[in-house]
């Protein structure tokens, strides 16, 4: 259908079937984990910290082409921001370095953000 | 049979868009006579009801209760005090559960099953929670997606107050034994809530076969308006019980002191009514009756039939509750291999405009149970056609194909 917006292009696509930074941190500094009450989806992300910056992040858990890929992108767009920058992020930026897949899935593709700011706001940050 | 290509171009939805609509249980299109009847009913109606002494009103309450008549009629009440219009079924419940709570001298254990709705948990859930005289207590669902009678019976006691449980589940599609799980609640003093919103759109429900307390159920979800719902509750019941909410129409005699309320049902309704969405929902049951009940089952049968049968011969797909032949509801979950239900429903609605649910369904214990984070979900209604489930299986395989990794064919 030309009227809608393509949710599934091909480098989301890509993100969900070989996602990166996925697994576990084996010495966090900070943690977190949320899910998606309407479906189910469950993002848990764990970060360290080098000085002010954001020195390795991995995330786990399991969920839609969206909310996997969103966590993908998310943890690449984080790595090497300070906690500032990576506070300030908003869901138009990941949606940016997702190509646009329009908003009617906001909430999948929110979630890793949602997770992401609750483990920097434990920091302090 | 019904003849779908007629039933189809009642519905003017299903004209203005490219659509094949497999959402049902969540909620039915609208036919062009409820349509009509809510523009009638605001082009040539229009006062409030039970209130005024001109003409307009009175003429506008006549329709109002003929409406409330023939709600009483379609579920075999005995009089149409025991038909009282909620918002929606989950308010129903919510107002029996309330009013349960301050009524009811005996304490003990409320029941309810591990396939209800949110609607038939939290009610009970928060009235449990804040109360010393209710405890919850869940129904087991058996391996194969029935609730375990032999469950039933050890948990119910005459210390039960009430039994709670759907006439077929949301997500299972399983058809509830429901005279047995009621004789045995009455065998123990127990009253019987039923929660009738799955079951009252394509199956015929005469009270006087099944002997439940109280049903509810909403009128949206059977080619009715939003906005409406509908709580029956024995009358003799609902002479007792105090209503959970209070306002105007629902006394005879207020002072500063005290306050005298009228008889069930507007006893429980106060406040101005949903008075267009229950003169149109006449409407719809009429149109439900013209097309005949046993019809309209036998029709969401076959349909329902025909998915669990393709479904099931996909190596793929899992399918949740009954077996192919055993009896169903008009709907079926499942879940796709290495395939999020989100991105099956997102997949399909862009790839072929079909629409499907995915997610909880409103019905998270129940995933907690089947030990899985989502389904997705198909269900039928009187314009759906052989061919929108051809479609729809088509549809699932080229998804698979799209997004499924290796198990992809
Ligand atoms: C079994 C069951 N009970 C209750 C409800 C609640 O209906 P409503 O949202 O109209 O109150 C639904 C609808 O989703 C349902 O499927």
């Amino acid at each position: 259908m030309e009227n809608k917006p393509k949710i599934y292009n091909q480098d989301v696509l890509h993100h969900y079937q070989n996602p990166h930074n996925r697994g576990k941190l084996d010495d966090p500094d900070f943690s977190a984990t949320k899910e998606n009450p309407n479906c189910g989806d469950r993002i848990s992300l764990q970060l360290k910290l080098s000085e002010d910056e954001i020195s390795e992040v991995k995330f786990d858990g399991h969920g839609c082409v969206l909310s996997i890929g969103a966590a993908s992108i998310l943890t690449q767009m984080a790595m090497g921001l300070r906690v500032s920058e990576a506070s300030d992020l908003t869901v138009d930026d990941l949606l940016n370095n997702m190509g646009n897949p329009g908003k009617m899935r906001k909430d999948c593709v929110s979630l890793a953000l949602e997770v992401l700011k609750e483990a920097l706001s434990q920091s302090g940050g | 049979m019904l003849n779908v290509e007629d039933v189809k171009r009642d519905f003017p939805v299903l004209k203005n868009r490219d659509l094949i609509y497999l959402d049902n249980a969540a909620t039915t299109l609208t036919p062009e006579p409820v349509i009509q009847s809510l523009q009638e009913y605001y082009k040539k109606l229009g006062a409030s009801v039970h209130r005024g002494i001109y003409q307009l009103a009175n003429e506008t309450t006549e329709e109002f209760e003929r409406a409330r008549n023939s709600i009483a009629d379609y579920i075999g009440a005995n009089s149409p005090r025991e038909i009282v219009l909620t918002k929606n079924c989950t308010e129903g419940i919510n107002v029996i559960a309330y009013s349960l709570e301050r009524w009811q001298e005996k304490s003990g254990k409320v029941l309810v099953t591990e396939m209800d709705h949110h609607s038939n948990i939290l009610p009970w859930r928060f009235i449990a929670n804040g109360s010393k005289k209710f405890q919850l207590e869940y129904v087991e669902v058996t391996k194969e997606g029935r609730l375990d009678i032999e469950d039933y019976k050890r948990k119910l006691s005459p210390e039960t107050v009430a039994v709670a449980f759907p006439g077929i589940s949301n997500v299972l599609g399983t058809v509830n034994p429901i005279k047995e799980v009621t004789n045995l609640a009455h065998e123990n003093d127990a009253l019987v809530i039923l929660d009738g919103a799955q079951w009252l759109p394509h199956r015929a429900f005469d009270l006087s076969e099944y002997g439940v307390d109280f049903l509810t159920f909403s009128a949206h979800k059977m080619l009715g308006p939003t906005g409406l719902g509908v709580l029956y509750g024995r009358e003799e019941l609902l002479r007792m019980m105090p209503p959970p909410f209070g306002g105007g129409e629902m006394v005879l005699n207020v002072t500063r002191q005290k306050v005298k309320l009228t008889d069930p049902p507007q006893k429980f309704e106060p406040g101005t009514p949903p008075i267009a969405q229950t003169i149109a929902f006449k409407a719809a049951l009429d149109y439900l009756e013209k097309l005949e009940v046993s019809q309209i089952k036998d029709h969401v049968d076959n349909l329902t039939q025909r998915a669990v049968n393709k479904l099931s011969k996909i190596p793929y797909i899992d399918i949740y509750g009954p077996k192919e032949g055993e009896p169903r509801g008009g709907l079926v979950s499942f879940n796709l291999e290495g395939v999020h239900s989100h991105d099956l429903a997102t997949a399909l609605d862009s790839l072929d405009n079909i629409a499907i649910r995915a997610g909880l369904h409103c019905a998270q214990p129940l995933h907690e149970v089947l030990e899985i984070n989502s389904s997705a979900r198909v269900s039928f209604y009187v314009y759906n056609s052989n061919e929108d489930v051809d479609r729809f299986i088509a549809g699932v395989k080229e998804v698979k194909t799209i997004l499924g990794g290796e198990n992809g064919e």
